[in-house]
């Protein structure tokens, strides 16, 4: 032991601790400087709607959406507003992970008391590795290594020190448009493409395997919002391309063994008069702001059957109805798309 | 979770392997080496070890038994008058030859059934109009590199470059040694073997110099190559809108992020060995800067090529039915023409082999033979070229010429590329055929914000790649950055390092909006 303890070694250790501190502390000051959720809010172009949360007052929020692109595309909370008067926001980013969905509950139910979360579904289907993809789906996966995997600790420390996960914030502008500080975490679009679908929802038997990670975050996230007080339903939108009957019946399945509510709108294209011809912006991921109505009509009505709305204070509904009208001003003339 | 650059590897796989390894004497260092590595290979295969295992029985058993060999061997010649010793010799090398035969065959097997055998179901169904099914193998994790460094080890042992190791463990961590398992670099148990066993004593300037690589890794994987993937899942995936110049683009950054991310990650794992005080095999050397395809695969995945030419090429070229070509061949034609005859018949099995352990798929053979075909017909035309360049007064030593030889050499690897990255061979086609089709420069990067892609992203790749060409220049000159970066006062280091750390924090592809990105090559 006496070779490895020589001064020259504990000289060298303390530099290599002093640098380590030095990075740490530099880490967390600009942590809590700079990279915060109200810069990300404010310049983060491609995930700045999903903090559309920090602009709303304190406990205004009924319902909240979390999910990725397919959600922000479908759901549209003044629409929802002006129908129901629901007061909600989608909370959504492209590629956003069951992980990221509870880390933003987390957050939200910092400030807000929502009395519902919508989960949208298609988050069950995303995988850490191509590896773990293909044990999964081979069957070979989950087991008891799923328990040793050390990943929790990436997102941990992503959250201890929020520059990992508001690094971006350098690639947006700061003028954020109108459209994008009204619409709470929707991403209005109304191009249409038509869509030719192969093989849309053949009823089958099989069940997609979902990844341990996946459910092991969606328990977490089903868990903080019923100890918040929240109602938990789980939703898919309509998509062409990335839903089959497989990925339905594994969902069903999650939702029967922890009794949630499950609703596919993929099986209620028709009573949504949804349309392959006008209701998509692209080849059948995502719908249009057509689309995008349906759904949220649909969804307003369903969400009837829950006790959800709160009593909102007559300055809030000013601002809501406000911003209803100037979304309807915007979509009524023409515009660039965004 | 397979990722060489997370905080779980870099903090509990490697740091407290790095910590302990460290904190040990010399003597049993190898042991905390072990550890690491078997924990990380067994929670990030999910358990799946059973090929390792078997591979690891098997060269143990074949090193030790090659080795009683050769020792009988010597001892008996030692012992024998002078005439009988010419006998001797060639008995035990027949029987060494069988013992190693046997044991590169069971480890091939195990690759092959580990990594083809639906491949091979697959091709047969094609063929014969069957629907046999497919068989629910898992192909486990860094099966094509562990395999190759096993055979390396019976190989060397059997042509004496090394010992045979009692030890199995000792085998255990050469094969499963946390830096080298997932995608390689493909080591040698001569080169990284005995190190793995010595653990030399680490000191500050090598944690220095190796954090440094290992920052320029990731650098190259997280800042540039995590970037351009944007832009080439949008073009490969719906390559139909896009416009040539798009597809052009789309397979240039391919070529980038691959290059990148590959590089990249040997960076960082040459950066990691360098600070536990292990030299790691390099397995990049400036591809870009090749003149000719031949010299690029001497600069590009160096350890797979040194690979295939000692174990494959050699043992092509000095067997039994090439000599008699060779023979033949002399007879027929000149020299130039009668040494190049039989070597272009040991190099098709060495780019066989190289498409082949690249994937199973026809397209990756085709990727193999891709190179094997036009580096043929460069060979057999050299002498016309030359007399060509004569002709037309060419100086084929002049600066002008030599950059033309490079951006020739990066144009047919992007093309290698398009087969590399395509679905199947058709797309690949089809993607070819659109460039010549659809030549509208103002539909450049049609369809390209609608994945995400932003100015932003384009602009910081081609801010990566002036950094690396610099960089890349600047080493071709011999001049070596780190040593210069290293001699600096301590402050001035610290400022540096923590400059590059935050430059890859903030501008890295990762997090929000960014989807994890696997490695290339740890599927392969």
């Amino acid at each position: 032991m006496k070779k490895v303890f020589t001064k020259e070694r504990v000289r060298d250790t303390a530099k290599v601790l002093c640098f380590i501190l030095v990075f740490v502390l530099l880490l967390g000051l600009t942590s809590h400087w700079f990279f915060t959720e109200k810069t990300a809010v404010s310049y983060y172009h491609i995930s700045r709607d999903a903090y559309s949360y920090v602009r709303e007052p304190d406990n205004t929020l009924d319902a909240v959406a979390v999910g990725n692109s397919d959600i922000y595309s479908a759901f549209s909370p003044l629409d929802l507003w002006n129908e129901y008067g629901y007061t909600s926001i989608v909370c959504a980013s492209p590629k956003q992970t069951a992980q990221d969905s509870y880390y933003f509950m987390k957050r939200i139910f910092e400030k807000q008391r929502p009395k519902l979360v919508i989960i949208e579904t298609d988050m069950f289907f995303s995988y850490s590795t191509r590896y773990e993809k293909a044990l999964i789906r081979k069957g070979k996966a989950p087991n008891c290594f799923d328990d040793l995997d050390p990943e929790y600790l990436d997102d941990e420390i992503s959250h201890l020190f929020p520059i990992f996960q508001h690094h971006n914030v350098w690639q947006g502008d700061s003028k954020l448009s109108l459209l994008k500080q009204i619409c709470r975490g929707y991403k209005y679009n109304d191009t249409v493409v038509r869509v030719k679908p192969r093989r849309y929802l053949k009823p089958t038997k099989e069940k997609s395997k979902i990844s341990p990670v996946v459910i092991g975050y969606m328990d977490r996230l089903v868990n903080l919002c019923k100890e918040n007080g929240a109602e938990v339903m789980l939703a898919e939108v309509p998509t062409v391309l990335a839903w089959d009957g497989r990925r339905l019946n594994a969902v069903k399945d999650y939702a029967q063994s922890r009794k949630l509510d499950f609703v596919d709108l993929n099986t209620r294209f028709r009573e949504l008069k949804l349309s392959f011809r006008k209701s998509f912006r692209d080849k059948g991921n995502h719908l249009n702001y057509s689309g995008a109505k349906s759904v949220t009509k649909w969804l307003g009505i369903y969400m009837s059957s829950y006790d959800i709305k709160l009593r909102k204070s007559e300055e809030v509904a000013r601002r809501w109805d406000r911003d209803y009208a100037l979304f309807q001003e915007y979509i009524s003339q023409p515009h660039e798309e965004e | 979770m397979i990722g060489y650059t997370t905080f779980s590897f870099f903090l509990l796989y490697f740091g407290i392997t790095f910590v302990v390894y460290s904190l040990l004497p010399q003597k049993v260092r190898w042991v905390a080496l072990l550890l690491g590595s078997v924990t990380f290979y067994t929670i990030s295969a999910k358990g799946h070890v059973f090929m390792l295992i078997a591979v690891n029985l098997i060269v143990w058993l074949v090193g030790l038994w090659l080795q009683k060999l050769s020792d009988t061997q010597s001892a008996k010649r030692k012992a024998a008058p002078k005439e009988e010793k010419k006998a001797i010799k060639a008995k035990y090398n027949g029987y060494k030859r069988i013992v190693l035969a046997l044991g590169a065959v069971s480890v091939v097997g195990i690759l092959l059934t580990g990594k083809y055998t639906n491949f091979f179901i697959e091709t047969f169904n094609a063929v014969f109009s069957q629907h046999a099914s497919m068989l629910n193998i898992i192909q486990p994790l860094g099966l094509s590199f562990f395999t190759l460094q096993a055979i390396s080890y019976i190989a060397d042992i059997y042509y004496g470059r090394v010992q045979a190791e009692k030890n199995p463990l000792r085998i255990t961590l050469f094969l499963s040694f946390m830096l080298t398992v997932v995608e390689g670099p493909i080591a040698r148990y001569g080169q990284l073997g005995a190190q793995l066993n010595t653990c030399k004593i680490n000191r500050l300037e090598d944690v220095s110099r190796g954090f440094l690589r290992v920052l320029w890794g990731l650098f190259k994987k997280v800042f540039i190559a995590d970037r351009a993937v944007l832009l080439v899942t949008a073009v490969f995936d719906n390559y139909e809108s896009f416009s040539g110049f798009g597809v052009v683009a789309g397979i240039v950054f391919y070529t980038i992020q691959l290059y990148c991310e590959f590089s990249g990650i040997m960076d960082v794992m040459c950066g990691l060995g360098q600070m536990m005080g292990i030299e790691m095999p390099e397995n990049f050397k400036r591809p870009f800067f090749a003149k000719s395809i031949n010299e690029f695969w001497q600069r590009w995945h160096i350890t797979l090529g040194a690979w295939l030419r000692d174990y494959i090429f050699y043992g092509v070229s000095f067997s039994k039915g090439i000599k008699n070509l060779s023979s033949k061949t002399r007879k027929k034609f000149s020299p130039y023409y009668s040494n190049l005859i039989p070597t272009t018949v040991a190099l098709f099995f060495v780019w066989f082999a190289n498409g082949f352990w690249h994937g199973s798929g026809w397209k990756y053979i085709v990727y193999g033979l891709y190179y094997y075909v036009l580096m043929t017909i460069g060979l057999f035309l050299e002498p016309l070229f030359a007399k060509l360049s004569k002709a037309l007064r060419i100086d084929r030593e002049s600066k002008g010429f030599g950059v033309f030889r490079v951006i020739r050499t990066i144009v047919i690897v992007n093309f290698g590329m398009l087969i590399f990255r395509a679905d199947d061979l058709g797309v690949a086609l089809k993607m070819f055929t659109s460039i010549f089709s659809n030549l509208n420069p103002l539909t450049l990067f049609l369809g390209v914000y609608d994945f995400n892609t932003g100015a932003g992203d384009i602009v910081l790749v081609f801010i990566g790649l002036a950094a690396m060409v610099v960089v890349g220049v600047i080493s071709e000159k011999g001049i070596n950055i780190t040593e210069r970066i290293y001699k600096l006062p301590y402050v001035a280091k610290l400022g540096i390092y923590l400059a590059f750390l935050f430059v890859i924090i903030i501008f890295g592809a990762y997090g929000e909006g960014y989807g994890v990105v696997d490695l290339i090559y740890a599927n392969f």
